[in-house]
């Protein structure tokens, strides 16, 4: 309410009227102002009614708003976490099962009919586990991986088992900064899909490979960096070429090359091979390039360096890529194309041709069309191709056609590095084997060659399928050959002494076995190889391979594939007891964030009411004093009103 | 001379005290009426003559009515009412900007950012979910529509202002032309008199007049000595003497709606948001343009930002279902120039961009890198040039429309989805994008996506929906975007609020104070020229005591006469 003096002089009804009016107008718009505060429970409605509250409330509001939406997460991914840790209870109980079914079989007193009917059981235990293994949450498959429609889990025909999901994570965020995964893939809970053999195909460098992909992934900092060029002729010029734009590797060429005149700066790719680092040439003279600003562009170019004619940069590891061209893998050799794979997937086998395909998309298309039960895709290290087979419960390999296409993308399942130790499905080569009491084994190969005569290598100490073929090839020299089979995986033996004929036999024993080569070649043609076995299929990972392997080996009594599989079945219960571990600390982290965040919660909301909630004591109070004056007021007024000297002539 | 003279002086003083009561009456009758100025009955002594040795008066005379005003006072109280009219009018621009606002309420734009992220957010927990997809569209055609419709309704308010502008000139006007008709009827009606400020109700008006024109502009006035008022404002002159000059209204800047400013019709001065003064009529310019219009510029900058940086983001992810046809919802004018120099209201840069073509029977997917050079070289890449590389690719298509439009069809039983857009190209271009327009006026949501919710990029290249897009668009509001000098757009958001409160409540002081003043300069003139009862009643009786005391000497004079005519 306005207070100002009134002067001398008289005092105009007027004036006596208009004052009343501001007072109690002023006073009843106050009695409005505390009536809309006690009813709303809100100190003020408009922001510019108190704009330093205002600063604070906005915020505190959005960080509500945000504390809500990460309770609302935490909640569905509780129950996410819930149902898969549910699931690998039941998964637990069911590999305990399991593995009591297959101690019985281990045992002396089982019959071959009791254990036709444990093999029975652990067909049930599959169907159970396939059905826990498509659990649901929402209407979405728990171990599907981002494939969440389908379920993940099928039981063909054959009885093999295919997974259909895939091993991405489904991510959350549950409070600023941290983004935790709601799901474990079916891969990481059940197993499914087996372990890629993969190595480095060493991807060249073309005029297209992104910037990005340089360098393992690391990429080329964004920056300028200085040339100089000094020709022979004429002064030497200096010149900061801006790549923070470039894109490409070509980007990179053109904008050098472009900042001098026409010629006179050449940057390359030398053809190698390996085509895998750039080169930058002066015409004439010399050039040198270096970064700047503490910047790392040129260094991570490799074409940092002090003036020469030409300075030649080191591998620049691009990744391998979806697009990245086949002519360009193995530093620009290519691969052979020309023969294409053999593929084993369970029962299918197939020879596939790559004639046609000019990327690695192409390629991993055609190997994706050819046999769908695939995973296809780049390696974890993105240097190289990953295959393996989404079937559980069968053999998988990848082997040559006569060629070296397999090897050359680096994915035939058994090379000359291949180590003994994995053979057999981890069972090894017993080239180190010792009898019971302790005394070592002669490893020993007998090969009874086609001259009559019969040698034996020892392989004692051999590490690797290279080292077997170095033995062997050590008694005899171009004479007895052993190599990888042409076709297929495995070993070959050739005798060709250029005069014997007779059959060539590798005699059986625990070393001729391990290695696939046990056996005879009666032809008399000395150029006919004995052709090995594959000794090296690959199988998936997990649970479902184990108990197929189980039901199986129950199947057909076979008590080497029951000792074999016992210790594995420790290992898995192991394996699930420890991702059951994890799914429990995962739920015990986001219980725990779901406290903090709603402690926070509790402390923003009573920020924010101190900062925007009305006291209603003093509110009150201030209402009572507020009545209190109106009323005296409106009495004044009324009075002063009603008097006049009228009143008394 | 004697008795005759005597009761010539009683009849006279009759006739005054007479008018006394009039002019009291007159004030009495008055006491009530707003704008009234208090009169007062001038007396003074009539002449004296003198008969050897004494010197005679001739009783009383009436020199006038006059005003009981403060020149002084008047001025100040039109100053004081311009001033407080403007800081008025700002405040309740400010009231009715908050109100739009609803910044403290459960439904204003900031709570609009949250739900659209808590959307994306649960959708990113489960990607594969086709009810959250839809929930996600819903919530974020919410948001456009919000911004679209505050955008709306602050251009009405700017159209109202703008109205509101073309009344008070016209008001204006219609009161210069009445202090232009009062001043010669007043010169008219006071020329004949000695006292000035006679002509008490045409003077009332013209005060009044006066007051109402000092609401919409400011103005001050000098009387001149016939009785007419001057009236200037600033620099420029409304009425001078016999001359006056109108305001007229003359169109200004737009910015999406049509205003005026205002001219001084003679002079040409003109008034606009920044011109100094207070008045209403400044004040409605101001809110106008600078309170209403500063804030549509302000939605416009988070608006087109978010836009731009949320299609950035979108356009590098994949939905569920791809596009079998797929057209560009901005459109460039050149196909052949480049496309960083093409009109496009978001620039693309240097980069590429994937295409995956998906056979719908097998499931593969075919990626073709389209590179998108825009060095500034001779062979950067137009929308010409960019068709021509789609076109290159296997089981896929693009043309450019007439209208300039990029349409870009997928192969029969083939669909295409984008990924890896380092160029922009997709954004600018509105292809796979989800927020179309560039500003609050414009914007919208992408028609492929509310025809198909599945089309939703929720994932980014990892198999069907990982969901990681969608968790990377949850963040939409809260990261430091470049365009907004690092602020997020909540933190822009709650900038552009907390300015508004800053100047709204800095306004309403303002206006409460110059109201007290307004309020105690109305009061002091109230004193002045305001009519009190009780000092009329003493009037009154005065008079009437006065013509009491008269009409006894007449009857004295009477009875006297009456003695001398018995003799």
């Amino acid at each position: 309410m306005s207070v100002f003096g009134i002067g001398m002089g008289s005092i105009s009804n007027s004036l006596i009227a208009s004052q009343n009016t501001n007072n109690i107008n002023a006073l009843m718009q106050q009695l409005q102002t505390i009536d809309q505060q006690l009813s709303s429970g809100l100190q003020f409605s408009l922001p510019g009614q108190n704009p330093q509250a205002t600063s604070s409330i906005l915020p505190i509001n959005q960080d509500i708003a945000a504390q809500t939406q990460y309770q609302t997460n935490l909640t569905t991914d509780l129950g996410f976490l819930g149902t898969t840790d549910t699931s690998m209870q039941t998964l637990s109980t069911s590999l305990n099962q399991a593995n009591s079914l297959l101690l019985g079989g281990l045992g002396s007193t089982s019959t071959p009919a009791e254990k036709s009917a444990d093999a029975g059981q652990v067909g049930t235990i599959i169907s159970g586990l396939v059905n826990t293994a498509n659990s649901t949450f929402e209407g979405q498959y728990l171990f599907a991986g981002s494939a969440s429609q389908q379920p993940p889990y099928q039981v063909l025909q054959s009885g093999a088992v295919l997974y259909t999901g895939n091993q991405a994570s489904i991510n959350s965020q549950v409070a600023p900064g941290l983004i935790l995964p709601n799901n474990i893939s079916g891969v990481t809970a059940f197993g499914g899909i087996s372990t890629p053999v993969s190595s480095d195909v060493n991807p060249a460098v073309t005029a297209q490979t992104n910037l990005s992909d340089l360098n393992n992934g690391r990429g080329v900092p964004a920056g300028s960096i200085q040339v100089t060029l000094a020709p022979t002729a004429g002064p030497s010029i200096t010149e900061t070429i801006d790549l923070s734009h470039a894109h490409t590797v070509g980007d990179v060429q053109q904008a050098i090359q472009n900042a001098f005149p026409p010629g006179d700066v050449t940057v390359g790719i030398p053809a190698g091979p390996p085509a895998d680092a750039l080169q930058i040439t002066a015409a004439t003279g010399t050039v040198a390039v270096s970064d700047l600003n503490g910047g790392k562009t040129a260094q991570s170019l490799g074409l940092a360096g002090a003036a020469a004619s030409s300075i030649t940069g080191g591998d620049l590891n691009p990744l391998l890529t979806l697009l990245t061209p086949l002519a360009a893998l193995n530093g620009g050799t290519g691969v052979d194309q020309t023969h294409g794979l053999t593929l084993t997937d369970g029962s299918q086998q197939q020879t596939i041709s790559i004639a046609g395909d000019t990327t690695v998309q192409d390629l991993l298309n055609t190997l994706q069309a050819a046999d769908p039960n695939l995973s296809v895709g780049i390696n974890s290290a993105g240097n190289g191709l990953a295959i393996s087979t989404r079937l559980s419960g069968v053999n998988f390999s990848i082997g040559e056609n006569g060629g070296t296409t397999a090897t050359d993308l680096g994915i035939r399942t058994l090379t000359a590095s291949t180590s003994l130790s994995s053979l057999n499905l981890g069972q090894g080569v017993p080239v180190n084997a010792t009898d019971s009491s302790g005394n070592p084994i002669p490893a020993n190969l007998e090969i009874q060659r086609r001259s009559g005569t019969t040698i034996e290598v020892n392989l004692a100490g051999a590490k690797t399928v290279q080292d077997v073929l170095n033995d062997i090839n050590a008694v005899d020299p171009g004479k007895l050959v052993a190599s990888l089979n042409s076709v297929g995986n495995g070993i070959s033996l050739t005798d060709n002494d250029g005069v014997s004929t007779g059959p060539l036999t590798v005699t059986n024993n625990a070393i001729s076995q391990a290695l696939g080569l046990a056996g005879t070649q009666s032809s008399p043609d000395p150029t006919q190889p004995l052709v090995g076995t594959d000794v090296n299929p690959q199988q998936a990972t997990g649970v479902f391979n184990l108990l197929l392997q189980l039901q199986s080996a129950l199947q057909s009594n076979n008590t080497a594939d029951l000792t074999r599989l016992q210790p594995l079945f420790q290992q898995e219960v192991q394996r699930v007891s420890t991702v059951q571990g994890n799914v429990g600390s995962q739920e015990e982290l986001l219980t725990q964030v779901q406290t903090q965040t709603s402690t926070e919660q509790t402390n923003l909301q009573s920020s924010l009411s101190t900062l925007q909630d009305v006291n209603m004591a003093s509110a009150i109070s201030q209402l009572t004093q507020i009545q209190t004056s109106l009323q005296a007021t409106l009495q004044t007024a009324a009075s002063s009103m009603q008097l006049s000297i009228f009143n008394y002539i | 001379m004697g008795l005759g003279a005597a009761l010539g002086i009683a009849g006279n003083a009759l006739n005054v005290f007479s008018t006394g009561v009039q002019v009291t009456g007159n004030n009495l009758a008055n006491a009530s009426t707003p704008g009234y100025i208090v009169e007062n009955l001038q007396l003074t002594p009539g002449p004296s003559y003198g008969v050897s040795p004494l010197i005679l008066g001739t009783g009383v005379e009436a020199v006038g009515v006059k005003q009981q005003v403060n020149q002084f006072l008047q001025q100040q109280l039109l100053g004081a009412t311009s001033d407080y009219n403007s800081s008025n009018e700002l405040n309740s621009v400010y009231t009715n900007l908050q109100q739009q606002l609803q910044a403290l309420g459960d439904n204003n734009l900031s709570t609009q950012f949250s739900s659209f992220a808590s959307a994306l957010s649960n959708l990113a927990n489960q990607p594969s979910s086709a009810a959250l997809n839809a929930q996600a569209v819903s919530a974020g055609t919410a948001l456009a529509n919000s911004i679209s419709s505050l955008r709306g309704s602050i251009d009405n308010q700017r159209s109202l202002a703008n109205t509101q502008v073309q009344q008070l000139v016209t008001q204006a006007n219609t009161l210069i032309q009445n202090i232009v008709q009062l001043n010669p009827q007043i010169t008219k009606l006071e020329s004949s008199q000695l006292l000035q400020s006679q002509a008490g109700s045409l003077r009332d008006q013209r005060y009044q007049d006066l007051n109402q024109l000092s609401q919409i502009i400011p103005i001050t006035y000098t009387e001149n000595k016939d009785g007419s008022v001057n009236i200037y404002s600033g620099s420029n002159y409304l009425v001078l003497g016999e001359q006056s000059q109108q305001l007229r209204t003359v169109p200004s800047g737009s910015q999406g709606v049509a205003t005026v400013n205002v001219q001084f019709g003679t002079t040409g001065g003109t008034l606009t948001a920044s011109s100094p003064g207070t008045g209403q009529l400044t004040a409605a310019l101001k809110g106008r343009d600078n309170v209403l219009g500063g804030f549509t510029q302000n939605l416009d900058t988070l608006t087109s930002n978010m836009i731009s940086e949320f299609n950035q983001i979108y356009a590098s992810g994949e939905g569920t279902d791809g596009y079998s046809s797929v057209t560009s919802t901005n459109t460039v004018a050149d196909p052949t120039a480049a496309l960083s120099q093409a009109g496009l209201a978001f620039t693309p840069q240097n980069g590429s961009f994937q295409l995956q073509v998906v056979n719908q029977t097998t499931g593969l997917t075919t990626t073709s890198t389209i590179n998108v050079d825009l060095t500034g070289g001779p062979g950067d890449t137009t929308l010409n040039s960019l068709a021509a590389a789609i076109n290159g690719v296997a089981n896929a298509s693009a043309t450019v429309t007439q209208d300039g439009h990029l349409q870009i069809n997928a192969g029969s039983g083939y669909q295409v989805k984008f990924s890896n857009d380092t160029s922009n190209v997709l954004s600018s271009l509105g292809i796979n994008t989800f927020f179309t327009g560039s500003d609050s006026s414009s914007i919208g949501v992408n028609s492929a996506v509310t025809a198909d919710p599945n089309t939703f990029a929720s994932g980014q290249g990892n198999g069907p929906t990982d969901g990681s897009n969608a968790l990377a668009l949850s963040q939409f509001a809260d990261t430091p975007l470049s365009g907004l000098d690092g602020e997020t757009l909540n933190q822009s958001y709650n900038a552009l609020v907390t300015g508004i409160a800053n100047n709204a409540s800095a306004e309403t002081t303002l206006s409460q104070s110059q109201n007290d003043y307004l309020q105690s300069l109305t009061a002091q003139q109230q004193q002045t020229s305001g009519v009190s009862l009780d000092q009329q009643a003493i009037q009154l009786m005065q008079y009437q005591e006065g013509y009491q005391a008269s009409a006894k000497v007449v009857t004295t004079i009477d009875s006297m006469f009456q003695v001398l005519l018995n003799m």
